[in-house]
């Protein structure tokens, strides 16, 4: 009767109709032959807030977005059906507001032949806005029967006759009739609007929203990258989930640096805007050992990935590695779901190989007192970038990553563990499906 | 007085290609001492009973491992242990550790660690008293401020105590950031976007039941 279900169009509701369709007439002057069969009954989809489960926390649905296909090759001009949307507070409850009401037709003229014709129409973005006080939590799509609506030239009579219903077709063919969800965002909280009019939820917002929670403040997160990065995708519903950790996935997409230094305000730090230090290792107050390692250095990579049939496909990548010179190390990685091509999973690897080709540092710098060039070793914080002095070729810019203060011995140990960060900044902004907003 | 002259032939070889040109890449360490001979650049320095010895590490190409980084010039040690530079913490001024708002005096200290991490700053300080714990009320250890030269080093709450009751007598206490507040209630979920269709639902009645879904 219907059948609700996605493939790669997204997802859809199907509609039963009649056994005969005004189009499918092979002369459209003739007149129309047989009512409708009993129209059917209704279907829907809907998205709940945390599943349905109570939040003490007062959430609310403020806006939801959608793009939809309405049609179908077996409709009708003259639809027995249509579309709504409803705001709820349980999916049980009544109908507290109706946003969006839209009859499902056929797109096309009749006498054309139904399969060459563009049959399905998508709609623009619509963006349905709930009122914050009547605080809903439940969003219903509801495909609805017009069981008393005007089809061609005669009133439509429900007969027990005629109750005949025809089975739904494959999935892997279009659907017959009904409302194909290309997309739909809903937000949790209150989107911002920007010049192209896209309604979009700014990852410092969210970072900055984890953290007042908790009565923080934030400074320095209106730099650079971090100012105009969106996500469509900022979802914690799993438990159990704290603060911190929603907080370092957000910051994930950012790389940022934060500390909290006072009791009530955290610096967030954009990668590589630390100061720089000057350490002389021929000092007698440095004691260090550096390390580094080409375990995480490749040359060669195997990229898995799912392609748009599902099936498993794999590219090879390669990039010259200086710190490997003609030596050839490769590992097989996996490129997220998002990736289905060959050529965006070469790119994958491009960037997967770019920031593994250089070798990772494990190193340890141990300061004593008052250090010429670089002060007093107290005083020493992460997010510092430091240069040896007196180490030729060493005078790479290494970030400070921990510092571990021995007060008492007037005592610090530098930690500088770097590792690749920029693929994980990437995934993490792919599974996000973040993006840059032009302002 | 004796005398003696040596010449190294590395030394000399290096010295003969180099010359000047790669004064600038001569790392050098001098000890002096009695009783040693002195060479330098193929030429013997005497004084009555005390003498130079210098040697020369010569970098015949510019070494590199892995491309990009260097190993550093090892310094010359001669053959005593190398003995880094203690500093005097005498010196140290402007250190203030407090316990729940109270000056700790510092030889009741026996350690003091605090661990910064570039995600979250101060991340954990671990400090080992001599006290026995028993006398400590908590709340005296509830929570502990380290500022030096009026900059805040840590500030934190208690976590954790355990005491060591052995040959000496001392308890070691366990403080996390400030950002430990973060963690409090495990419980967050909060939706601000979510575009996934795998999270709409589509439970339907079934065909047979032939009723009218809301």
């Amino acid at each position: 009767m219907y059948d609700v279900g996605r493939d790669s169009r997204g997802l859809h509701i199907f509609a039963q109709w009649g056994t005969w369709y005004y189009c499918s007439r092979p002369n459209s002057y003739q007149s129309f032959p047989q009512i409708h069969g009993r129209p059917g009954i209704n279907a829907r989809l809907y998205w709940e807030l945390y599943d349905g489960i109570p939040e003490e926390d007062p959430h609310c649905i403020r806006l939801v977005e959608m793009q939809l296909l309405l049609g179908g090759w077996q409709v009708c001009n003259y639809s027995k059906h249509q579309i709504s949307v409803y705001g709820r507070h349980t999916l049980d409850g009544p109908n507290l507001i109706c946003p969006w009401r839209h009859l499902v037709r056929r797109y096309g003229s009749p006498a054309v032949d139904p399969q060459t014709w563009p049959m399905w129409h998508k709609t623009p973005m619509r963006s349905l806005y709930f009122p914050e006080s009547l605080q809903i939590r439940c969003v219903v799509l509801r495909m609805e029967t017009i069981e008393t609506g005007y089809y061609g030239w005669q009133e439509q009579v429900i007969s027990p006759k005629l109750l005949h219903y025809r089975d739904q077709a494959g999935m892997e063919d279009p659907p017959p009739a009904g409302v194909i969800v290309k997309t739909a965002r809903v937000f949790g909280q209150k989107p911002k609007r920007y010049r192209d009019g896209r309604a979009v939820i700014l990852v410092t917002d969210a970072i900055k929203d984890i953290l007042a929670g908790r009565g923080f403040k934030t400074t320095g997160l209106n730099t650079g990258r971090a100012k105009t990065l969106a996500a469509d995708q900022l979802y914690w519903n799993e438990l159990p989930k704290d603060r911190r950790e929603a907080l370092d996935e957000a910051n994930a997409m950012l790389g940022f640096d934060y500390f909290a230094w006072s009791d009530d305000t955290v610096t967030f730090q954009a990668p590589g805007a630390g100061p720089l230090k000057k350490i002389d290792i021929t000092d007698p107050r440095v004691t260090l050992g550096l390390s580094d390692d080409i375990d995480q250095t490749y040359s060669g990579v195997r990229v898995q990935y799912t392609n748009r049939l599902g099936r498993v496909r794999e590219v090879i990548v390669k990039r010259r590695s200086a710190a490997l010179g003609k030596l050839l190390r490769a590992t097989t990685i996996s490129a997220p779901d998002s990736i289905k091509t060959a050529r965006s999973a070469r790119q994958v690897g491009q960037r997967w190989l770019k920031d593994h080709s250089d070798t990772t540092h494990s190193d340890r710098i141990v300061l004593r007192g008052i250090v010429p060039g670089f002060g007093d070793c107290l005083l020493a914080r992460p997010g510092w970038r430091v240069t040896l002095v007196g180490a030729r070729g060493a005078a790479k810019k290494l970030k400070v990553t921990g510092v571990r203060l021995r007060p008492l011995e007037w005592e610090a140990e530098l930690s500088f563990d770097i590792e690749p960060w920029k693929f994980e900044r990437w995934l993490s902004a792919n599974a996000a499906k973040a993006y840059t907003v032009r302002r | 007085m004796a005398l003696a002259c040596t010449v190294t032939a590395p030394l000399s070889i290096s010295a003969a290609l180099y010359g000047g040109m790669a004064a600038s890449r001569l790392a050098c360490q001098v000890q002096a001492g009695f009783d040693v001979r002195a060479v330098l650049l193929g030429e013997t320095l005497y004084a009555s009973g005390l003498s130079l010895h210098a040697v020369f590490y010569m970098a015949s190409s510019r070494p590199r491992l892995y491309g990009e980084h260097v190993t550093l010039p090892e310094p010359y040690l001669g053959d005593e242990d190398w003995t880094p530079l203690e500093p005097d913490i005498s010196d140290l001024r402007g250190l203030s550790i407090k316990l729940a708002g109270a000056e700790l005096q510092r030889a009741l200290i026996h350690s003091l660690e605090i661990d910064l991490t570039d995600r979250g700053g101060p991340e954990t300080a671990i400090m080992t008293i001599h006290h026995d714990s028993r006398s400590l009320p908590i709340e005296m250890l509830r929570n502990l401020t380290c500022t030096y030269k009026g900059q805040r080093l840590f500030k934190g709450r208690l976590e954790g105590r355990t005491r060591d009751l052995g040959g000496v007598m001392t308890t070691t206490l366990t403080f996390k950031g400030t950002l430990r507040k973060l963690q409090d209630h495990a419980a967050f979920r909060t939706c601000y976007v979510d575009s996934d269709l795998e999270h709409w639902r589509m439970t339907q009645p079934s065909s047979n039941a032939n009723v009218n879904i809301d």
